[in-house]
């Protein structure tokens, strides 16, 4: 505790030595939480979400291929769980991990994929060597999302029961499924969305991955490579 | 006056400083061709954002940069502030965090907790701060094996070099030479040859690295203290791996990198990522402010986060040079510094290179051990003009240079003969006919040698200038006497 009381004063101390304000940012007192304008700044958004979907909507489909995603449009649940079998099996894949977001919920994706030969591994179901075992091990992820963000092909995944990190980050192949009321115009409105909720739900703290594609690296030569340490393919499959 | 000398090399405390060798070390990047050719890379980084802020369209940029400015003067007016609430609030989350002075205290801290939780092995994600820290020296003292997670660090480490740059730490380096390094150290490369193949190599050693380890260190693009939200940027997913796998994860921030507010975070970071690889937002980017939630089924059980001073609060005293606050480490005036893009990272001789480096290494380690730094610029201010907060680059390189040679002639980076003979050119322009008098004499006596228009030698110590500079040969007709006769 002295360590931080001392830092702190000899921070104020640096401050004080001749701090002029400049004239871009006028003096004003330090801003402090306020959980409840973080609830009211997410219901704003939320209520405008359905006047901009539309063309969030079309932001995103024109974003998601640049960002390297592949983008399957579907009109239902059901017809999402076959898109991600049809991804398995294209890939050959043996094996698959899911999440158990609410997308899943009353959907034959399990059955799709055992259909054409693919296990199908919820996550949550499992103990917790046997989850990371198995995540390392599949050929596919295949998550939900908390939010997508239209201006950058961006999945919003808040880490959660249900939802765990591993899930989209160690099989090689990542699907999302996105519903098209989760499509968001900007990173701002995502960002107010989670924290509305955090702080709503009064969070402990959270978690948040926001992904924007493929894992990449530049780093030799800058020559970009697809696939380093997270998957080096993912697809989007946006229901609506 | 800057007041930095005084301060000197106070409280920061800095492994293997090289900063005194700039000269030497800056004369062998130039001489190394291999290395020339590799600074041509940088390229794709300054085309990259140029095409970004294309995108976004120059007026909204400069909204947001007006933006940003304001965030970052307002935090700093309030910094103590700011740090005690994203303290308070990482601790909400159930973090722990320790307030580090200088890099040795931090380093006591994290080599403490490593001894205490019987830490074996350790993955890295990139930090600049954990460089400047000199931690990962400090774990093998101890025993414990360091794996540095990013492809470009990993390079690095097993090359036993430095960063060479703050985005791009192998950017000096060919795939040739990386093969070369990786089989050198064991590493199963047969059938190797391209670039897509060395990664693909270091994802498999990486892989089972991140599955094993006990810890997971990562630095800190931003620190938001209404959440205690700490966000990094990776695009190679490594940030996640180190943040989620291990059972402790520790975060290093240096302690100008906090915001206010979690809305703060769209405008910092659309800045950052178009400003350092010209990318609309990396592949990644990671928000965390604790160990794994109560209902979370994986993530570390627990998490520290080490705020670090180590001379950043005598950066904050100076006000010529507290707008270095600021920066937000895109790296950006790295690319455009044609000073950079000649002597390479490695031959500032620290962490940080480029014209940031120039600025904040001398307050950092002292400015004696950094004397020739703020020389390292040609103040044509491309710095300043590609800095997503726009901060005055070259106007705080010229304080530091005055601050340099005042009073200490020791720390001049010319001559004295220099200086006499500025003093004498003076002695002879501020008059006019001082001025068409030295041409007229300069033109006829010139002649022996001038070739092509300009000169060819010059006797010593005059031709020392002729190295790297072309001089151009005095016009026989002056400029003036062509503007009165057009």
């Amino acid at each position: 505790m002295a360590a931080k009381s001392d830092f702190l004063r000899s921070v104020r101390q640096a401050i004080d030595k001749g701090f002029r304000p400049v004239p871009e940012a006028p003096s004003r007192p330090p801003s402090r939480p306020r959980p409840a304008d973080a609830i009211k700044r997410a219901d704003e958004v939320r209520r405008q979400l359905v006047s901009r979907r539309a063309e969030a909507i079309a932001t995103l489909l024109k974003m998601a291929p640049l960002q390297a995603w592949n983008v399957v449009r579907v009109a239902t649940r059901v017809e999402a769980a076959d898109a991600v079998a049809a991804i398995a099996a294209k890939l050959g894949a043996k094996t698959t991990v899911r999440s158990d977001h609410a997308v899943f919920e009353d959907t034959p994706v399990d059955a799709a994929l055992k259909e054409r030969g693919v296990e199908s591994h919820r996550l949550t179901a499992l103990g917790r060597d046997t989850r990371k075992d198995l995540a390392a091990r599949a050929e596919l992820g295949v998550t939900g999302v908390d939010w997508m963000i239209a201006e950058t092909a961006t999945a919003v995944l808040v880490s959660r029961k249900g939802a765990p990190r591993i899930a989209s980050l160690l099989p090689p192949v990542h699907v999302a499924v996105v519903e098209a009321s989760q499509v968001v115009p900007a990173l701002g409105d995502a960002l107010a969305l989670v924290h509305g909720q955090a702080a709503a739900e009064k969070w402990d703290g959270f978690y948040v991955n926001l992904v924007s594609g493929p894992s990449r690296t530049g780093d030799i030569e800058q020559t970009i490579v697809i696939g380093v340490h997270g998957p080096g393919q993912v697809h989007l499959v946006l229901i609506g | 006056m800057v007041g930095v000398a005084e301060r000197d090399v106070g409280g920061a405390c800095v492994p293997d400083i090289k900063t005194a060798q700039f000269k030497r070390l800056a004369r062998i990047a130039v001489a190394d061709a291999a290395l020339q050719r590799s600074h041509e890379k940088l390229e794709h980084f300054r085309t990259g954002r140029e095409a970004m802020v294309a995108e976004i369209g120059p007026a909204q940029w400069a909204a947001m940069q007006d933006q940003a400015r304001a965030i970052k003067w307002h935090t700093l007016e309030h910094l103590d502030t700011y740090l005690d609430q994203l303290a308070t609030n990482v601790e909400k989350a159930g973090g722990h965090v320790f307030f580090a002075k200088d890099a040795k205290e931090a380093n006591e801290y994290i080599v403490a907790l490593a001894r205490a939780r019987g830490v074996k092995t350790v993955v890295k994600g990139k930090s600049m701060v954990a460089e400047e820290m000199g931690i990962a020296e400090e774990l093998e003292k101890i025993g414990i094996k360091r794996t540095e997670t990013d492809l470009g660090e990993y390079i690095v480490q097993l090359a036993h070099e430095p960063p060479y740059h703050i985005i791009a730490p192998a950017v000096h380096k060919s795939k040739e030479q990386v093969l070369e390094l990786f089989a050198r150290e064991g590493l199963d490369t047969a059938g190797v040859t391209d670039i897509p193949g060395i990664a693909g190599v270091a994802r498999k050693v990486l892989r089972e690295a991140f599955l094993k380890a006990d810890m997971g260190m990562t630095g800190a693009n931003f620190g938001v203290a209404e959440t205690g939200t700490i966000a990094i940027v990776t695009n190679e997913g490594n940030g996640r791996m180190c943040s989620t796998l291990p059972r402790i994860h520790v975060a290093t921030m240096g302690m100008e990198r906090v915001i206010p507010r979690f809305q703060d975070l769209d405008v910092f970071l659309k800045l950052l990522t178009r400003s350092a690889t010209g990318q609309r937002i990396t592949s990644y980017v990671s928000m965390f402010n604790g160990p794994r939630r109560s209902d979370e089924e994986d993530g570390p059980e627990e998490f520290h986060l080490v705020i670090l001073d180590n001379g950043r609060s005598r950066l904050l005293a100076n006000p010529e040079l507290r707008e270095a606050m600021l920066c937000i480490r895109c790296g950006a005036c790295l690319n455009a510094c044609p000073v950079y893009n000649k002597v390479g990272g490695h031959s500032y001789g620290w962490v940080y290179p480029g014209p940031i480096g120039a600025v904040v290494t001398p307050v950092m380690v002292g400015i004696t051990k950094a004397k020739d730094l703020p020389f390292a610029s040609t103040l044509c201010g491309a710095c300043r003009e590609v800095c997503p907060l726009k901060i005055n680059l070259p106007r705080m390189l010229l304080a530091l240079r005055a601050e340099s040679v005042q009073g200490q002639p020791q720390n001049r980076s010319g001559s004295l003969a220099e200086g006499a003979m500025i003093k004498g050119w003076y002695g002879v322009v501020r008059f006019g006919w001082g001025f068409s008098l030295a041409g007229k004499l300069g033109s006829l006596l010139q002649k022996p040698f001038v070739r092509g228009g300009r000169f060819r030698w010059l006797p010593p110590p005059l031709g020392a200038w002729l190295r790297s500079r072309d001089f151009p040969a005095i016009a026989a007709k002056p400029f003036r006497a062509r503007w009165k006769g057009s």
